[in-house]
């Protein structure tokens, strides 16, 4: 079939450019436009009552008698984003892949790597039409919330999918944490493990700077310093006089989102829960004191000088600001392992003060997410090799770094880094992108990373606070206009106040009017509405 | 009498047998442009029903349910409605006429410049327009950044001014807005106009020349006359755009400046933040249509008025 | 013809006009300096004519980042002369018959081709079109066939060209001559209108050219059909993502601190549009050329 359609586009093309090259003149280019939809519908393996094998061993023993019959194998494409596009090494690394794959579950996988910037409308379109194949897809990257309502995503508890023949991702990923995930009770997806608590708050300045000014750097065992946004002021005012020339405060996005517990249940600023750990009232965030005094903070900061005065137009962000040497602070949100990431980015030794604290906001756990596609061929096939991938250190490895000796190699120690004359702009699979991949901490850990990083991750999860709201999705279609209209009112105001651009009282006061007008109460009491009847669900 | 009606349909019907006939080679002639636009624009028509559904990928655009109107609603139901279309068509407005009078004034220029420096300052002037819109938004911002900018750093300070934060003060931005796109487009469109000078007969200049008519009446006598046809289509095409804006320029190149909102959100970049995150396909075809539809009446309009006044002129 | 008006004229058009090329080139010498700018340099001071330190660090992190460069530069220039070609070849004889008021039906071919200005299916159905009936994605023919006329807008401009440039009666001579609608269209219509048939060729080798939205939506498995402009934006964008996604990415440093994340868009933009400046001139020359030649031999 495919070969029929793309003969039709050759035959197309090639009458219009051979009665061109006829020098005009009479032309009989005239071709059919026929061709149908493809199907890309396939039997499923047939679930016959296996005797005496479970249910989870049976798929597979039926994959590898089709593949005797057919001589084919199952196979299951996993798309994933990376910021290099396709590496030259992936036919390698999936080969490497299914030589384990084949034995043990009797299926292929395709990696379908495509770049960041693109893989948005592709896959979008692609799921939309299904011309081809894909199985698993990161969710996140088109929007979770979108994908669900656009109806691109299969559900995982349907027939018990997930626990039947994905164990180990049920171990891994817990209940608790499929919750958060779902949405109208249905699992359209799973996280990756991966730290979802973020410790808000983390002001990161450049050590250098510091001790010009005289502070005296006392670390904690996390190599974090507890403080105070006040102290933050302080310190700022010394770090401001004792260089004029630089700008103290690189303004970076999300400023509120990093900076502060306040969760934005549903994925917008429009109705929120300010302390969601105890209260599940949800308010207009931009009449609480925690705004108030963010706002005011941050413009009484700029009055002092801290900022730039391009701080809203200049795009380029904070660490490259820092790495240049003109700026010396910068907000962010921290995790364990942060700071040795921060300086690196930076391009010199930074401290980070934490102001906040640890939290799994109401997103944290569904913001990075893997899907399967409803129009999946084999859903059983798709799940088993997920769970491979959430299990098989092997696997998992080859997935994340590639083969060991080609791609990386092994320090006595366990870090893992660069063969000789490897680097990052010539490697062949260093896509860096372990944190959308399945489960990275059964994976080795590259040099710069504590080798606990894992385990300390975990820890981070399971100490922090939980928001009451964690699973919680606003299903807002009912109010797309609102939405849109209050969205271009928040982008008009937000920033500007954020950074101390625009009077705290006056300005604010403005915004919230305009908001109003704009219906902001009657979606935040929908917000509520919703809220309550997921609570009662629960 | 009865006879002659006979007569006279028969002649009739061999005129339009002969006409048809004669019509045949011109049919030929249109047939790949028919064929191509068939394919690419006409078998994809049936798509614009996603406006008025609610999509379900389980259920293909087709089969899933009917909306009515409600994904057109969110381009009304707000109190931005205004400024929005205010500002799309105002900016469209002023471009139409600015870009005409510009692009004609630089096109004659061009069209009279006996000088072999005339190819140099055609390619020059064209080489804005090959310049994406975020890269200009980049150089605009080398010019108008507060701290860095060279207007702030040179013309305002040898005026002994202060410095100006460009990006909040929404006064200027109507005229640097227009400003960008003339400069961007105007190599575009002074050539679209040269070509109609170029293909003018230069007997007519001759005639005149001997006549002693001077340059600037041989320009408004002749040169402006002949150009009307092309002023009136691309008119037309630009009336049937008056609802669309260049994301680029209204989005980029004021770096999405919540200060400037009122002078730069246009119907593009007001659907844009709202879809953003919300991902849903049947919305911004919804906006599309809408787009598409106010152009197609107006165009059809404006082209009855044309026809009226200059049949000749008219698009169709 | 010297008289003292003309020279006037003369003088006061190279004073307008040497006006206008200066504030299109400055930026332009703008835009290249700052891609030979430090990256650092360029956070610290903004863009400059006279950079402080320069490095042509960018340029030397494309090419290595990017092996597929030549070949990009390549499917490029191949789309592009294809491209010009192609859409010439659709354009103008369906311009021309358009132009024709005694041909049966033109208000309604008129209107087809007005239609298509206005209305299109949308991306979601054009692709679902494209891909399922015509089998274009990922191949060649993704690049060159949706653009290939845009819109009806430069078929309209070319026909009212036509309708307005070229006598009808040296047409409807020829046509008593014996003539064929096909002779009279090549051996004096397209003489006729070189200057509107440059003016389309050029405007579409430069939409062709800078076309990057089609290699994002119908190339997406064979990395060597990149266009120069798609490769170039696809690595700009990257960057982007990268650097705003730097908190989750453990080894960020590798591979961030070592991207000249500012200049880089600015070298982008220039290996994007020097080959394209650097061969128009020529480009144009062997353009008029052919279609004087093309015009002669019919």
């Amino acid at each position: 079939m495919k070969k029929v359609r793309r003969v039709l586009a050759v035959i197309l093309a090639l009458a219009m450019m051979l009665s061109l090259a006829a020098c005009g003149g009479s032309k009989s280019g005239s071709d059919s436009e026929t061709g149908k939809q493809e199907s890309s519908s396939n039997s499923s393996s047939s679930e016959s009552a296996g005797g005496s094998l479970s249910a989870y061993e049976q798929a597979i023993a039926d994959r590898k008698a089709e593949y005797e019959k057919t001589g084919k194998y199952q196979k299951v494409v996993y798309a994933i984003y990376t910021w290099i596009g396709k590496p030259a090494g992936t036919e390698r690394i999936q080969e490497a892949m299914n030589e384990i794959l084949r034995e043990k579950l009797g299926l292929e996988v395709e990696l379908m790597c495509l770049d960041f910037t693109s893989y948005r409308q592709d896959i979008q379109l692609d799921l939309t039409n299904n011309d081809e194949q894909i199985d698993w897809f990161g969710g996140n990257a088109l929007g979770y919330t979108s994908c669900v309502n656009n109806g691109f995503c299969y559900d995982l508890d349907e027939n018990d999918l997930l626990a039947t023949y994905g164990p180990g991702i049920e171990e891994l990923v817990t209940k608790d944490y499929q919750t958060a995930c779902k949405y109208a009770g249905h699992l359209y997806g799973i996280p990756p493990v991966k730290d979802y608590a973020i410790t808000t708050a983390a002001m990161c300045i450049g050590k250098e700077y510091l001790d010009a000014i005289g502070y005296d750097v006392k670390e904690d065992e996390n190599q974090e310093v507890v403080a105070t946004w006040d102290e933050m002021g302080d310190i700022f005012a010394k770090l401001h006089e004792k260089f004029p020339d630089k700008y103290v405060y690189a303004v970076a996005g999300n400023q509120f989102g990093q900076g502060s517990i306040v969760d934005n249940i549903g994925n917008d600023w429009f109705g929120v829960l300010v302390d969601p750990t105890k209260d599940l009232k949800v308010v207009n965030l931009f009449e609480t004191p925690e705004w108030n005094e963010m706002v005011e903070r941050m413009y009484d900061w700029n009055q002092k000088g801290f900022m730039s005065a391009d701080a809203l137009t200049d795009n380029t962000s904070a660490s490259a600001k820092i790495k240049s040497g003109t700026y010396m602070a910068m907000l962010a949100q921290s995790k364990p392992g942060y700071k040795s990431q921060i300086s690196g980015e930076c391009g010199r030794e930074m401290v980070v003060f934490r102001l906040g604290q640890d939290i799994i906001k109401s997103s944290g756990i569904a913001s990075v997410i893997t899907c399967l596609n409803q129009a999946s061929p084999d859903p059983i096939a798709a799940v088993q090799l997920m769970n491979e991938l959430y299990t098989d250190p092997q696997l998992s490895t080859l997935l994340i770094w590639g083969q060991e000796g080609k791609d990386y190699v092994a320090d006595p120690d366990g870090h893992i880094h660069f063969p000789e004359g490897v680097d990052s702009q010539n490697a062949e699979w260093y896509h860096t992108m372990n944190w959308e991949l399945p489960n990275q901490y059964i994976a080795p850990v590259w040099v710069g990373d504590p080798l606990d990083l894992g385990p300390k991750t975990m820890e981070f999860n399971a100490n922090a606070a939980q928001s009451l709201a964690m699973g919680f999705t606003f299903d807002n279609s009912n109010y797309t206009a609102e939405y849109t209209a209050l969205q271009n009112i928040y982008d008009e105001y937000s920033n500007q106040l954020l950074y101390g651009f625009l009077d705290p009282v006056s300005g604010n006061k403005e915004f919230n009017d305009k908001l109003k007008k704009a219906g902001l109460d009657e979606y935040i009491a929908e917000k509520q509405k919703q809220l309550d009847a997921w609570l009662a669900s629960k | 009498m009865k006879q002659t009606t006979e007569v006279d349909t028969a002649r009739k019907k061999a005129k339009f047998k002969k006409a048809l006939l004669g019509s045949i080679p011109f049919y030929l002639m249109a047939l790949p442009g028919i064929i191509y636009l068939f394919i690419n624009n006409y078998m994809p028509l049936p798509g614009l029903v996603l406006a008025f559904k609610n999509y379900n990928a389980k259920k293909g655009i087709y089969g899933s349910e009917w909306a009515g109107l409600k994904n057109f609603k969110y381009l009304f139901a707000t109190n931005d409605a205004f400024i929005i279309t205010r500002n799309t068509l105002l900016y469209n407005f002023v471009f139409i006429i600015v870009n005409t009078v510009f692009a004609i004034f630089v096109a004659i220029l061009l069209a009279e410049m006996r000088s072999k420096m005339k190819n140099a300052y055609q390619s020059l002037i064209l080489m804005p327009y090959m310049v994406s819109m975020v890269i200009v938004s980049y150089l605009v911002f080398a010019f108008l950044s507060t701290e860095n900018g060279f207007l702030n750093n040179t013309v305002i300070r040898l005026l002994g001014k202060e410095k100006i934060s460009w990006y909040m003060e929404k006064k200027y931005w109507p005229f640097i807005l227009v400003f960008v796109h003339v400069w961007k487009v105007i190599g575009y469109n002074c050539i679209i106009y040269l070509s109609t000078i170029l293909g003018i007969d230069r007997t007519y200049y001759e005639a005149a020349a001997i006549d002693g008519a001077g340059k600037i009446r041989q320009i408004t006598k002749i040169t402006l006359p002949l150009l009307k046809p092309t002023i009136i289509m691309m008119t037309l095409l630009a009336i049937g755009r008056i609802f669309y804006s260049d994301f680029g320029l209204f989005y980029q190149v004021p770096q999405n400046q919540g200060a400037l909102f009122s002078v730069t959100n246009t119907i593009d970049t007001y659907v844009y933040r709202g879809l953003l995150e919300l991902g849903k396909p049947t919305l911004s075809a919804a906006a599309g249509v809408y787009q598409s539809l106010v152009g197609f009446v107006l165009i059809v309009v404006s082209n009855l008025v044309v026809r009226k006044i200059d049949k000749d002129s008219a698009l169709f | 013809m010297n008289t003292k008006e003309e020279r006037t004229f003369q003088t006061f058009s190279h004073i307008i006009l040497v006006l206008l090329s200066l504030m299109a080139l400055l930026p332009m010498i703008l835009l290249f300096m700052s891609s030979i700018t430090d990256d650092t340099t360029l956070i610290k001071n903004g863009y400059s004519f006279f950079p402080e330190k320069f490095s042509l660090y960018a340029y030397e992190y494309v090419f290595k980042t990017g092996p597929a460069v030549p070949q990009a530069y390549l499917i490029s220039f191949i789309l592009t002369f294809c491209g010009v070609l192609l859409s010439l070849f659709v354009t103008t004889p369906m311009a021309y018959a358009l132009s024709k008021k005694y041909v049966v039906g033109h208000g309604f071919l008129n209107f087809y081709v007005f239609f298509t200005m206005l209305f299109n299916g949308g991306l979601v159905p054009t692709y679902m079109n494209y891909t399922n009936v015509f089998g274009i994605k990922n191949t060649f023919f993704g690049l060159l066939i949706p653009g290939l006329v845009t819109n009806g807008m430069y078929i309209m401009l070319m026909k009212s060209y036509f309708v307005s440039s070229i006598p009808g009666e040296i047409m409807e001579a020829a046509r008593i001559d014996g003539a064929s609608e096909f002779a009279v269209f090549r051996t004096i219509a397209i003489p006729l209108a070189k200057p509107i048939i440059t003016t389309i060729g050029l405007f579409a080798g430069i939409g062709y050219w800078n076309d990057w939205q089609n290699g994002y939506v119908y190339i997406t498995k064979r990395t060597e059909l990149y266009s120069i402009q798609n490769l170039l934006n696809r690595m700009v964008q990257n960057i982007q993502f990268l650097s705003a996604n730097s908190h989750n990415i453990a080894q960020a440093d590798v591979g961030l601190a070592s991207i000249p994340t500012v200049s880089i868009r600015m070298s982008m933009a220039v290996l994007g549009i020097l080959p394209m400046l650097l061969i128009y001139p020529f480009a144009q020359k062997a353009f008029v050329k052919g279609i004087t030649l093309g015009g002669v031999k019919g």
